[in-house]
C-alpha cells in the first residue's frame, strides 16, 4: 500500500529538516483550491503534496489533471515524479509520454511562431505591434512555465510603451510573475510606478484591491507584519475572485488577521479591525479569524490562542504564510503575555500557565526570553513562583544617565584636547618613510587648527556639558 | 676653587628674580662651569664637602653640576656614595634653573634610575612634580617603565592623575631629516605611546579599569599616517579591558587614523573572537573560545587579563540575572555553570559559587541578600533575593556635583588650547585665506597683514588643505 511509502518520504524529509505537517487541516482540499485559477493553484496543491501526507496523493493528482489543461511541461513532470514517489502503484502517477510530447513539441512551435512575428514586427518598427509581440511573448512563455523567460519579455515592453493604460498592463503583468517567483523587490517597485501613473476613478476601483494585496503580500514576505496588517485591512472588499490567480478573499482574511493580531495593540485592533467595515467582509468568510481577534480584544488570551493553534496546520499550508507561521504565533503569544501582565504587579506563575494554556516550567523559559529581549518589564520571583512588574525610578534613571553622558562627554573633550596638543607638538605616528617632508603631519595639523575656525560653536559645546 | 664658591653662590643673586632675568644669570654661570673641569668641580673645598655648603634649592644648578661631575670621574661607586645627595637634590631642586640645563639634568635622571630602581621611585616622582608635570617629558615614559618593573602602582598613578596639556615641540624644521633631528629631540613619538601603554597598564595593576580603557585610548587613537606595534599592543588590551569595563568591547574610537584601523583589524582577529564570544553570553561558546586563544594570549602576555576576563564572565552573568529574577536559588546559578576559569575542585560547585555571591554582594556589585531556607548549612537551600532599590539619590547627586566641577576645569584647558591654536600660525593663515575668499574686505583683515605673519613664522609646511574637509572633520567628530 502507498501509505508506507508516504511515510518514508516524510520521515526522509523531516531527517532534512523540511517542514512535515503531520495533522490534516481543517479545510477541505477541494474547496480551498477551487478558490484559486491559474498557476497558483497548481502551487498550492504542489505545496500541500510535499507537506502534507494525509492530503498529498490527493492534492497531487489534482495538480496533475489541472496542469494537463495548461502547456507547462516542466511542472507536470515534476508533479508526476513526485507522485511517483509517494504511490508508485498508482495509475495515474504515470507520467503521459504522449501528451508530453504532444505539448513540448506545440510549446516550441509557438514559440518560434511568435519570436517570428515579434521580429517581423520590430523590422516595420511599429512600436505598438512590437509592445503586443512581447507581451504575446511572455503570455506565452508565462503558460509554459518558463517565468524567467516571461519576466524578460515583459521587462522589455516598457520601452515600447505609449500610454500609461500599457505601462499599467505590463506592470500588473509582471507582478503576478514576480509574486510566484517570490521576487518581492521588483512588485514593490512596480507596485509605486503603477501608484505614481494617473488613472480614472474606475480604473482606481479595479486596481485598488489588487495593489493592497500585492503590498501586502510584499510586506508579508519582508517579515514586516504591521505594514502588511495595514495593507491587509485597507483593501477593498471589491476584490471578490477578482486577483484568484494570485490570493483569495479568505486568504485577506487570514493574513491580515494574524499580521493584525502579532503587531496591534488591543485598541488598535478594536478600531482597526472589528469596527473596519471593510474589513469585516472579509472577516465574515473566516469567522475563527474573527472570534480570536474578539477574544484577543476581550483579552481571552488562551481562548484565541486555542484557536489559532487549531487551525496552525492550514497556515503551514499555505504557500505566503509557511515561512512566517512561527514568528508570528510567537509574537502574537508574547503580545499575549504582555498585554496580560500590564493591569498586574505581580502574578503567581500559576495562574498565568494557566491563561495561556502551558506549564510552568516552559511559561518560565518564555519569559526569561521575553525579558532578556527586553519586550517584557518584569522579574520572576523563582522562590514565590511569582511574576513581578519592574519599579523603574524615573528620577534616579534621569540621574544616572546624565552623569553618564557628562562622562562620556568629558573623556570625549579630554581625548580631543590630547590629539590636539599630539598634533600641535607633532607628536604623531609617522611610517618609517617619516623623513622626506612631512606627509601628513601639516596636513591633520590644520584640520585641527580648523576648530578655533568656529570658536563659538566650539565652546558652546562645552559649555552645554556643563 | 674658593673663588669658584662664592661665584656659584651667588646665583641666583635673589630669591625673586624675573624669569627672563634668571636666565641670562644662568647663562652666565653653565659658560663657567663648561669651562670648569670636572676634577674642580668634584673636589672637595677647604676639606668640606662642596655638596654641603650648596643648598640643593638655592644652588640647583650648580649642584647638578658637581653631582654630574662626580659620576664622570667615580663612576658607579661615585652614585653610590652620592646616592643620598641625589635624592635630596631631585627632591629639592628649583625647575626654574633647572630648566636651563636639561641635558645635564636627563643624565644624571638617566644614571640615577638605572641604578637602583626600587629605591629611586620616590624620588623621581617628586622630581617630574617639581619639574613641571603637566609637561610631557623625557622623564614620564622611564618613570612608568620603572613604576611597572617594580609594581609601585600607587606612585605612577600620582603622576598619570596629573593631566598632560604640555608637549615638547618636537616638529621637523624644513630641510632637516628625520635621522638628524632625532638626536635633538627630547622625545619620540614612541616615547609618548609607550607613556599611554603603561600608564594603562599600571591602572589596569591598579583594576581601575576605566582609566586603564582611558589611557589606552590614546594611544589607539593617536593620529598618525602610519601604524606603531605599541598601538596594535595597546588595542588587544583596550579589547579585553573593555570587557572587564563593560561586558563588551569597547567601540574603537572615531577619530581612530586608518592606517591604524586597518592594522588593528588585521592583527587582532583573535581578540574580536574573544570579545564576540563573551559578549554572545554563551559559556559553551566563551569556553572553547578562550580554550583556543590560551597560546595567543600567552605569546602577547596578555594572559593575567584574559583570565580576569573569564572570571569576570561569571560575575557579569550573575549581574545580569538581576534583571530578570527577583530571587533565585543559589543552586540553580551554579546549574547555570558560568565558570569558565577552570581551576578545578569546587570552582563552579554550588557553594564556591555561593562565595563568588557573597562577594558581589560585599564588593557592592550587586544589590542583594542572601536567605537560608534551614538553620542546618547542610539541609538548608541559599536563595539569592536581587534588591531592586536603586543606589541612594545622594550618591548620585553628589557624583553628578564632581563631575560639574571636572567640566569647569576641563572649560578651561578648552579655553586656553583654543588661545593656543587661535595665535598659531595655520589658523591664522587660514582665516586669511577666508578673507580672502570673503572677497578680502572683512574685519579679519585687522588681525594683521597677512605677509608680515608669514614672514614671521617662516615656516615651511604645505598649504594643501582645503577648507571643506576640515569643516566635515568638525562636524564628525564631536
Amino acid at each position: 500500500m502507498a501509505s508506507s511509502t508516504i511515510h518514508a518520504f516524510f520521515a526522509q524529509r523531516r531527517a532534512d529538516n523540511s517542514l512535515v505537517v503531520l495533522d490534516p487541516p481543517k479545510f477541505d482540499l477541494e474547496s480551498y483550491i477551487s478558490n484559486y485559477t491559474g498557476r497558483t493553484q497548481i502551487e498550492r496543491l504542489l505545496h500541500i503534496g510535499l507537506h502534507s501526507p494525509p492530503l498529498c496523493i490527493e492534492a497531487l493528482k489534482l495538480a496533475v489533471k489541472a496542469l494537463k489543461q495548461t502547456s507547462d511541461v516542466p511542472r507536470y513532470k515534476l508533479v508526476v515524479e513526485q507522485l511517483n514517489k509517494l504511490a508508485p502503484d498508482d495509475p495515474e502517477a504515470v507520467m503521459d509520454e504522449e501528451w508530453v510530447e504532444k505539448t513540448s513539441r506545440r510549446v516550441a512551435n509557438s514559440t518560434e511562431k511568435i519570436e517570428a512575428d515579434l521580429k517581423s514586427y520590430k523590422h516595420n518598427l511599429i512600436k505598438e505591434s512590437i509592445r503586443m509581440g512581447h507581451e504575446d511573448l511572455g503570455n506565452h512563455y508565462y503558460a509554459s512555465g518558463d517565468l524567467v523567460n516571461a519576466f524578460k519579455s515583459y521587462s522589455r515592453m516598457r520601452d515600447f510603451c505609449t500610454a500609461p493604460k500599457h505601462i499599467l498592463d505590463m506592470s500588473l503583468q509582471i507582478i503576478r510573475v514576480c509574486i510566484e517567483q517570490g521576487n518581492y523587490m521588483s512588485v514593490q517597485s512596480h507596485i509605486v510606478k503603477i501608484r505614481s501613473l494617473s488613472r480614472s476613478p474606475e480604473e482606481e476601483e479595479i486596481l485598488k484591491p489588487k495593489l493592497c494585496v500585492a503590498m501586502g503580500l510584499t510586506q508579508l514576505a519582508s517579515g514586516a507584519f504591521k505594514e502588511a496588517a495595514k495593507s491587509f485591512l485597507e483593501t477593498p472588499p471589491t476584490l471578490g475572485a477578482t486577483y484568484n490567480d494570485v490570493i483569495s478573499s479568505n486568504d485577506v482574511a487570514v493574513y491580515g488577521g494574524l499580521c493584525a493580531l502579532a503587531s496591534m495593540e488591543r485598541s488598535q485592533l478594536k478600531k482597526e479591525v472589528l469596527d473596519n467595515n471593510d474589513f469585516r467582509n472579509f472577516l465574515e468568510l473566516e469567522p475563527q479569524m474573527r472570534r480570536a481577534i474578539s477574544y484577543f480584544y476581550t483579552a481571552k488570551y488562551s481562548n484565541c490562542l486555542k484557536i489559532l493553534e487549531e487551525y496552525r496546520n492550514d497556515y503551514y499550508l499555505d504557500v505566503h504564510l509557511v515561512k512566517h507561521v512561527n514568528k508570528l504565533f510567537e509574537m502574537i503569544r508574547s503580545k499575549g503575555i504582555v498585554q496580560y501582565f500590564i493591569p498586574f504587579s505581580c502574578v503567581s506563575l500559576k495562574s498565568m500557565a494557566e491563561a495561556f494554556a502551558t506549564n510552568e516550567k516552559t511559561l518560565e523559559k518564555e519569559l526569561v526570553g521575553m525579558i532578556g529581549k527586553g519586550v517584557l518589564n518584569a522579574r520572576i520571583d523563582t522562590k514565590n513562583r511569582l511574576l513581578t512588574a519592574k519599579e523603574t525610578n524615573l528620577r534616579t534613571a534621569v540621574h544616572r544617565d546624565t552623569l553618564a553622558m557628562a562622562q562620556n562627554y568629558e573623556r570625549t573633550a579630554r581625548m580631543r584636547l590630547m590629539r590636539m596638543n599630539i598634533l600641535r607638538a607633532g607628536l604623531e605616528v609617522r611610517g618609517p618613510k617619516g623623513g622626506q617632508g612631512h606627509p601628513s603631519g601639516p596636513a591633520q595639523g590644520q584640520g585641527w587648527v580648523g576648530h578655533s575656525g568656529r570658536p563659538q560653536g566650539f565652546m558652546e559645546r562645552f559649555h552645554m556639558g556643563s | 676653587m674658593e673663588k669658584l664658591v662664592d661665584v656659584f653662590l651667588t646665583f641666583p643673586s635673589s630669591q625673586n628674580l624675573s624669569d627672563q632675568e634668571l636666565n641670562k644669570q644662568a647663562a652666565t654661570l653653565i659658560s663657567t662651569l663648561n669651562k670648569t673641569p670636572a676634577s674642580t668641580l668634584a673636589s672637595n673645598s677647604n676639606g668640606t664637602d662642596l655638596l654641603t655648603i650648596l643648598n640643593p634649592t638655592a644652588n640647583s644648578l650648580v649642584y647638578l653640576y658637581v653631582l654630574i661631575a662626580r659620576l664622570d670621574l667615580g663612576g658607579r661607586n661615585a652614585l653610590e656614595a652620592t646616592w643620598k645627595n641625589a635624592v635630596l637634590f631631585l627632591e629639592n631642586f628649583d625647575s626654574r634653573q633647572i630648566r636651563n640645563a636639561p641635558d645635564m639634568f636627563r643624565r644624571l635622571f638617566e644614571a640615577f634610575y638605572a641604578h637602583a630602581p626600587l629605591i629611586a621611585v620616590r624620588p623621581i616622582k617628586k622630581a617630574i612634580i617639581r619639574y613641571n608635570p603637566s609637561r610631557f617629558s623625557f622623564m614620564h615614559t622611564s618613570f612608568l617603565r620603572l613604576c611597572l618593573m617594580t609594581k609601585c602602582y600607587r606612585d605612577a598613578a600620582a603622576v598619570l592623575d596629573i593631566d598632560l596639556v604640555e608637549f615638547p615641540y618636537v616638529k621637523n624644521k624644513p630641510g632637516e631629516t628625520e635621522n638628524m633631528s632625532n638626536s635633538r629631540k627630547e622625545v619620540t613619538y614612541q616615547d609618548l605611546l609607550c607613556y599611554f601603554l603603561y600608564g594603562g597598564m599600571i591602572y589596569m595593576g591598579l583594576k581601575e579599569w576605566r582609566r586603564a580603557a582611558d589611557l589606552l585610548t590614546y594611544v589607539v587613537a593617536c593620529p598618525g599616517n602610519a601604524c606603531s606595534l605599541i598601538q596594535v599592543e595597546a588595542y588587544k588590551k583596550y579589547i579585553l579591558v573593555g570587557l572587564l569595563l563593560d561586558g563588551k568591547p569597547l567601540p574603537m574610537p572615531k577619530v581612530t587614523s586608518a592606517a591604524a584601523v586597518r592594522a588593528y583589524k588585521a592583527l587582532t582577529k583573535p581578540y574580536d573572537a574573544f570579545a564576540q564570544a563573551f559578549k554572545s553570553g554563551s559559556t559553551e561558546m566563551f569556553r572553547t573560545e578562550a580554550a583556543l586563544l590560551s597560546d595567543v594570549f600567552r605569546q602577547d602576555g596578555n594572559t593575567g587579563l584574559a583570565v580576569q576576563c573569564m572570571d569576570v564572565f561569571r560575575r557579569m552573568q550573575i549581574v545580569a540575572l538581576r534583571d530578570t529574577y527577583v530571587t533565585l536559588s543559589i543552586e540553580e546559578i551554579s546549574k547555570k555553570n558560568l565558570e569558565v576559569v577552570g581551576r578545578g575542585g569546587d570552582a563552579g560547585g554550588k557553594e564556591e559559587t555561593e562565595g563568588v555571591v557573597l562577594g558581589m554582594i560585599e564588593r557592592d556589585e550587586i544589590r542583594a541578600s542572601l536567605s537560608q531556607s534551614e538553620p542546618d548549612y547542610k539541609l538548608s537551600q541559599t536563595t539569592v533575593h536581587f534588591h531592586n532599590n536603586p543606589l541612594s539619590e545622594l550618591r548620585n547627586l553628589r557624583a553628578l556635583d564632581s563631575q560639574i566641577s571636572r567640566t569647569i576645569s576641563l572649560t578651561k584647558q578648552v579655553k586656553a588650547m583654543d588661545r593656543k591654536l587661535g595665535l598659531s600660525k595655520e589658523y591664522i593663515q587660514w582665516t586669511n585665506r577666508l578673507a580672502k575668499m570673503a572677497g578680502g574686505g572683512s574685519s579679519l583683515l585687522s588681525m594683521g597683514d597677512p605677509d608680515a605673519m608669514d614672514f614671521d613664522y617662516g615656516g615651511g609646511w604645505a598649504d594643501d588643505e582645503p577648507e571643506e574637509t576640515i569643516m566635515q572633520d568638525f562636524d564628525d567628530e564631536i
